[in-house]
């Protein structure tokens, strides 16, 4: 089964970079044109592209539902950008070479393997309900200070690497190799075999894996030495499973894409400073369980940032937002919609998962015990999951612990 | 003092190509085989010809290439794990003597 989603997660990957969806005649505000229903409420977002997976997810939840309806209208960009948006402007407009996408009707649409078609920016552009970034927004060097109206909360955490060509030998990448490869023109860091500036993929200065990844080898986004940097994760992705020099290709991306794309690429395991092994963000090379990010062994991760109008005491002034935010927290499950486990299915950890916390990018990491933990539903609900915590209906089952998401946690 | 002395293990151990193995749980660790420079890491070597103690008051027996209770970012990066862990000491001509990074240019 892990198989055949792979293969169609691959097909789907390719039929995007081939055939781009091309923009249809229905505004994003009046849908109808497209066969949907304008009736249902909109929630429109700005989003990182390694978040869209999960948007796809939950988005089909949430349109599908038997319960309230809602609809995800949202648009990829990097993540400084759309803070700096959500900050000023708060616009959907139109944004060059970044099309503007919606959750459809269709029962049959697979989020997974499927794009989601495109809608056209409204003359008069709607206002933006959420952003979700991918990274600390303290890395984002120019951006202004957050208005007084404006909230921003953890989401789930999203964990990066760097990845190599599926011929390439090489298995780790060290800290030191990593500042050396990127930090010099050319190959004058010396950092074999990543010798070939035009082989180091990069996403833009603004993007949340440039940010995030630099800092872990100890650099600025700007300080990074590489070809043009790739428009989107997906087209860096297929720079690096297509290079020529399987040997000198060197790129990043996001663990979650990496996840839905691993028979295109390897992920390398990453040395941290003062880090006597190298690990991958899972306990091995192919398991899902995202282990070592969430005990601190694997240290390239951020937080994802949700950013939205707050009302009069922080809570998010749109309840469509604070029902979104409760259900990929877990704080709420509806009948028919279980946020925790797009969150899970997506490749994110949510919090309430981690063992482990920082203060900002690349930051030294410390002990984080959730007030309510759901490590035992992360690790069941993970590709290949299993869990040695007893499954119940209420605490009665659990002793002196507690029943979350039908396993017992310690508390 | 743990502190001091994986300070002085990494400081010395990984500049000079060398990376510890022999965990406690060895079975885990294992070798990147195809480091750039073909070489593989070599067995404890910190230039004293003593092992590290990591976990000074865990006994004799006591894992000495990672901690078992960690509480701050050293240890917790270096804690004891079940995980697979890859050993890598690549040849980096620009490094410092001292393991120390070069200023960008």
């Amino acid at each position: 089964m892990r198989t055949g989603r792979v293969l169609a997660g691959a097909l789907a990957f390719f039929a995007q970079l081939a055939f781009p969806v091309p923009a249809r005649a229905a505004t994003c505000d009046a849908l109808a044109a497209d066969g949907q229903s304008d009736a249902i409420p909109v929630l429109y977002v700005e989003n990182g592209d390694t978040q869209e997976p999960l948007l796809k997810r939950i988005g089909k939840k949430l349109i599908q539902t038997a319960g309230g309806k809602l609809r995800i209208v949202y648009r990829n960009r990097p993540t400084c950008e759309l803070a700096d948006n959500f900050y000023g402007a708060r616009t959907l407009g139109a944004v060059a070479n970044r099309p503007i996408r919606y959750i459809p009707e269709d029962a049959a649409w697979d989020p997974v393997t499927t794009a989601a078609p495109t809608c056209d920016p409204p003359a008069s552009p709607p206002t933006v309900d959420l952003a979700v970034g991918a990274t600390f927004l303290s890395s984002c060097p120019t951006l202004p200070a957050k208005p007084p109206n404006v909230g921003v909360v953890s989401g789930p955490n999203q964990a990066y690497g760097f990845i190599v060509n599926k011929a390439s030998s090489q298995v780790a990448i060290t800290a030191e190799e990593g500042y050396l490869a990127f930090g010099f023109t050319g190959g004058t860091g010396q950092a074999a075999p990543w010798l070939d500036q035009n082989l180091r993929f990069i996403r833009g200065v603004t993007a949340s894996t440039t940010l995030t990844m630099s800092a872990a080898i100890g650099l600025t986004a700007a300080q990074l030495k590489a070809t043009t940097p790739s428009q989107t994760s997906l087209l860096l992705l297929a720079s690096v499973a297509t290079a020529a020099d399987t040997e000198a290709a060197l790129g990043i991306l996001g663990t979650e894409l990496f996840d839905q794309n691993r028979n295109q690429v390897k992920l390398l395991a990453f040395r941290g400073f003062r880090q006597i092994y190298a690990y991958y963000p899972d306990s091995t090379s192919t398991s899902f369980d995202k282990k070592n990010v969430r005990d601190g062994h694997y240290l390239p991760w951020s937080p994802t940032p949700y950013i939205f109008e707050a009302a009069a005491g922080g809570a998010p002034s749109k309840a469509a937002v604070a029902r979104l935010f409760d259900l990929l927290t877990g704080k709420v499950v509806e009948a028919d919609v279980d946020g925790l486990d797009s969150v899970v299915a997506s490749g994110l950890i949510p919090q309430c998962a981690m063992k482990v916390k920082r203060a900002f990018d690349g930051g030294d990491l410390s002990l984080f015990d959730p007030a309510e933990p759901c490590g035992c539903f992360f690790d069941k609900n993970v590709p290949g999951g299993a869990t040695a915590c007893a499954s119940c209906q209420s605490d009665a089952a659990c002793g002196a612990g507690k029943c979350r998401h039908g396993y017992c946690e310690g508390k | 003092m743990r502190r001091a002395i994986l300070f002085f293990t990494l400081a010395v151990a990984i500049p000079a190509g060398v990376v510890l193995v022999g965990c406690d749980e060895g079975s885990s660790a294992i070798k990147e085989t195809t480091s750039p420079d073909g070489a593989t890491p070599t067995p404890t070597a910190t230039g004293t010809g003593t092992t590290p103690i990591l976990n000074p008051d865990a006994g004799p027996d006591a894992p000495t290439d990672c901690y078992l209770n960690p509480t701050t970012h050293l240890e917790i990066i270096n804690a004891c794990t079940t995980a697979t862990k890859i050993t890598k000491s690549p040849t980096l001509p620009r490094l410092h003597p001292d393991g120390g990074l070069p200023p960008l240019q």
